[in-house]
């Protein structure tokens, strides 16, 4: 008898510590088994009775692409080096897996505790591309979350969105409970004590959506009321309660240096996209392209300092075991202290078999030579971004690259034994014309005459240059924020330029999917009646849009008839410049007035300084700190 | 210094493939600060040798990797530094130096061993004492054996070297391993659905690895333990 009872709570203590949510039978009828079983290296156990919160942080697309995100672990360190918080991760589950969990009623859980998401006190959304958007609901439907925040009860997790997205809530303003704009680094904390507190006092989920209001860079989508005008265009955008701010902050950790760094980021088993250690370099960028989100929602640019860097690059390499490390950046050229970061690297590494990767560095000479250092020159291939054709065009987006940068950095890989070029373009910009098109096919044949104009002794290996265009989406925050998106048929007319003028002998042509582009455009431009629309497209089957393999066209342009929504009102509209946009509650830092001075110029075709050439009072000099005092100090 | 380590996979590890096990290791090496060697050519890589993957979905408590270092390590040292750094699911439990001349693992992986568990979902119909011992002593056992290439019918009796019944849902097998001889036990479960007459399911039973052996003088001689 007792020998019996012993043997029952030996077999016990085996079956919790590998306890796995999902029954061997499952697993090893899915592709990858090992994306939902939790267990890395690196990733946080905890005893989930000695923690008060419990935070499930959630990327909305498979584990492999989740993992490489670089926002994420930042997230899950800050939270978990709480003693009193236990944050887990959860990602998309893959078709095959979720079609068995549908069928044998399997809620979603997280990875490390492998326990349902349902029971978590929140599940935070890093919403990186609009066409994601339909994967935040299946995560929610598969936790057993009501898909509308309007639904959810006390016993549901507070669901909560930041990103790049929520510089645009709206579209998704329905679903989610509580937004955060900026960087986690400054407030996550203050919301994890405020709910800590509310859970004590047992108070209701509304009333703790109150207390969240008032933290800065919060955002409760349904304190607000909005209201259209007859031409569809918003009225008017007004908080309905006195909690509720009528301007959003976006959070900024101005001393970059010291924020709080996770040291020991998760090394996954699987093959993940970036398998490698990331050393963010800064945040922001000074170039000021006016196309580009990024570079006017992340600024100021505030620098890491290089010291800090070091040591950062070999605590983390000794606590992954990494083979390589990224440089990472908006723009690496314009980290002020490159060349002593990269051969310091070299150096430091070199003979440890680590491999440097550099991505977004301009091509010059210290670029070729760190090049040549770090990669193996047959195998790579160097890139270009000029993003568009004419030079004229440049100008307008602020693309501060000539013709002769890119030829003489082509000139000069070609000489160093690279022969393989990429180029990378955008079609149906502001003002452009047929002759901004051409010149995309000869600005790339240019490039391959420099190749061949070298002596045969000078060239390397068999020339391989392919240039890819995407189409162009105004996002807001951007001078561009007002423009027209073109419509697929001016898409695709644009495209058949460029491909009728492309010699094809000697240049690959690879072009974006338009049908993405027009949907990407509603999402990243639209208001909180698209809302319904990505119910509707959920709905009717539209999952994992942004895998080309799998967008269902059809059914988002039904569920447009459907719930009113007219695409060409979003995209193909010029808007004017004192439109009310859903997206202006929102304090990003740069002010109106600098975007319209902007887009003025953009139309004149004059090109702004960066911000280390001179201020252009964009608005952020305000917070004191980064670029913008960089020679004050 | 050439080194064999020997490894169990259990848990939750049993899900994480062969080439994901490889780079476990490359990276575990790292982070225990292991000088390894590399070899030469093109693309240096760490010189490292299992001596025989385990699929996706089995348990094992005896698999062995061989390693080259730069420096030297005693076996407590070794196995403290790599358990240090492992994962729940894998531990090391042996380090053995070999000689600077000694074949590696893989080329001399001759048999291994593996208690099979059958599910309920298998749909055993029939008594497994009699049904395996009718089954071994067919004078051939034919089975369809796919390749990338082809398919083709062959008699696995002979790679079979051992069957045993352990209970009545489990049994052992000793079975041909190796680049000359390879029988994978899935294929004796398929082989004896068929005899029984019922559907053959993957996945219906469960797969432990006791040892991998090599052939010393036709004797089964466990790869930890072997001098070859």
């Amino acid at each position: 008898m007792q020998e019996g009872a012993l043997l029952c709570y030996v077999i016990a203590t085996n079956v919790i510590m590998s306890k796995l949510c999902l029954s061997d039978e499952i697993l090893l009828n899915v592709e990858k088994p090992s994306r939902y079983i939790g267990n890395e290296i690196n990733s946080i156990m905890k005893d989930k009775d000695s923690v008060e919160v419990r935070y499930a942080l959630c990327f909305p697309d498979i584990y492999e692409i989740g993992m490489s995100h670089v926002g994420l672990p930042i997230l899950y360190n800050l939270l978990n080096l709480r003693e009193d918080t236990w944050a887990e991760r959860v990602y998309s589950p893959w078709i095959d897996m979720s079609k068995i969990m549908r069928e044998k009623k399997i809620p979603l859980f997280a990875l490390e505790s492998q326990e349902p998401i349902k029971n978590f006190d929140f599940l935070g959304f890093t919403i990186q591309y609009e066409m994601c958007y339909t994967n935040i609901l299946d995560i929610l439907d598969l936790s057993g979350i009501p898909l509308l925040s309007k639904d959810r009860t006390d016993d549901d997790p507070i669901v909560m969105g930041g990103g790049p997205c929520v510089y645009n809530t709206e579209p998704i303003a329905d679903f989610i409970d509580a937004f955060y704009i900026g960087e986690a680094e400054t407030n996550l904390d203050a919301i994890i004590d405020a709910y800590k507190e509310h859970k004590r006092q047992g108070k209701s989920r509304r009333a703790f959506l109150e207390i969240m209001a008032e933290i800065e860079g919060v955002y409760i989508p349904q304190f607000y009321d909005v209201e259209y005008k007859e031409d569809g265009t918003l009225k008017s955008f007004t908080p309905n309660k006195p909690c509720a701010k009528p301007s959003i902050k976006k959070q900024v950790i101005m001393d970059f240096t010291s924020a709080i760094y996770p040291d020991k980021p998760i090394v996954p088993f699987l093959q993940t996209v970036h398998d490698r250690v990331v050393l963010e370099l800064f945040r922001g960028c000074i170039r000021g392209c006016r196309f580009c989100q990024a570079g006017m929602i992340y600024r100021p640019v505030r620098e890491k300092d290089v010291e800090t860097l070091k040591e950062q690059a070999k605590t983390l390499l000794k606590n992954t075991g990494h083979e390589e490390i990224s440089l990472i950046s908006l723009s690496s050229s314009d980290y002020t202290t490159l060349r002593e970061l990269t051969y310091y690297l070299i150096d430091e590494l070199g003979d440890k078999d680590v491999n440097i990767s550099l991505p977004s560095l301009r091509i010059d000479a210290f670029a070729i030579d760190v090049m040549q250092k770090v990669q193996d020159v047959r195998k790579s291939s160097i890139t270009f971004a000029p993003e568009a054709g004419s030079q004229r065009m440049r100008d307008v987006i602020n693309k501060g690259l000539s013709k002769e940068d890119i030829i003489n950095g082509a000139n000069l890989a070609f000489k160093s034994g690279w022969s393989r070029v990429k180029l990378y373009f955008m079609l149906g910009l502001p003002t452009e014309t047929v002759e901004d098109n051409e010149g995309i096919a000869t600005l790339s044949q240019e490039i391959v005459n420099e190749y061949y104009n070298l002596p045969k002794q000078d060239r390397h290996g068999r020339l391989d240059v392919v240039t890819s265009t995407s189409f162009f989406i105004p996002k807001p925050f951007t001078p561009f924020q007002w423009f027209k998106q073109c419509t697929s048929e001016e898409f695709l007319d644009k495209q058949r330029v460029v491909n009728n003028k492309m010699n094809k002998r000697a240049i690959k042509y690879s072009w974006h999917d338009v049908e993405t582009t027009l949907l990407e455009g509603v999402m990243a431009r639209g208001d909180r009646r698209v809302g319904a629309a990505i119910l509707e497209a959920y709905k009717n089957g539209c999952l994992f849009d942004s895998w080309t393999e799998q967008l269902k066209y059809d059914v988002w342009i039904d569920a447009f008839k459907k719930c009113g929504i007219d695409p060409a009102f979003y995209n193909n509209r010029d808007r004017d410049l004192d439109e009310l946009f859903p997206w202006d509650f929102i304090d990003a830092g740069v002010t109106k007035e600098f975007l319209i001075r902007e887009y003025n110029r953009a139309i004149e075709g004059t090109v702004t300084p960066n911000c280390r050439q001179a201020c252009s009072a964009c608005g952020l000099i305000g917070l004191g700190g980064g670029v913008c005092y960089e020679d004050k100090n | 210094m050439k080194i064999r380590i020997r490894f169990n996979k259990t848990g939750a590890m049993k899900f994480v493939g062969h080439l994901d096990l490889l780079r476990y290791f490359q990276k575990a090496f790292r982070r225990s600060g292991f000088q390894m060697l590399y070899s030469k050519g093109f693309n240096p890589h760490q010189a490292m040798s299992f001596a025989a993957p385990l699929a996706i979905g089995y348990t094992s408590e005896a698999e062995y990797v061989d390693i080259g270092l730069e420096d030297e390590l005693s076996e407590e040292e070794g196995i403290a530094r790599l358990n240090a750094n492992m994962a729940d699911g894998i531990q090391i439990t042996g380090w053995k130096t070999l000689e600077d001349n000694s074949k590696n693992a893989m080329s001399i992986v001759h048999a291994a061993r593996y208690v099979v568990t059958l599910r309920e979902s298998f749909g055993l119909n029939k008594d497994l004492f009699e049904t395996v011992h009718n089954f071994i002593s067919q004078d051939e056992i034919l089975i369809m054996k796919k390749t990338k290439s082809s398919e083709k019918v062959t008699d696995i009796k002979s790679s079979i070297f051992e069957i045993k019944v352990l209970s009545e849902n489990s049994l052992e097998l000793v079975l041909a391993t190796g680049s000359v001889l390879n029988l994978k036990p899935e294929l004796v479960m398929e082989a004896i659905s068929k005899y029984l007459d019922i559907e053959y399911k993957e996945n219906t039973y469960a797969i432990h690895r006791i040892d991998i052996y090599v052939n010393d003088n036709d004797k089964l001689v466990s790869l930890y333990d072997t001098n070859l």
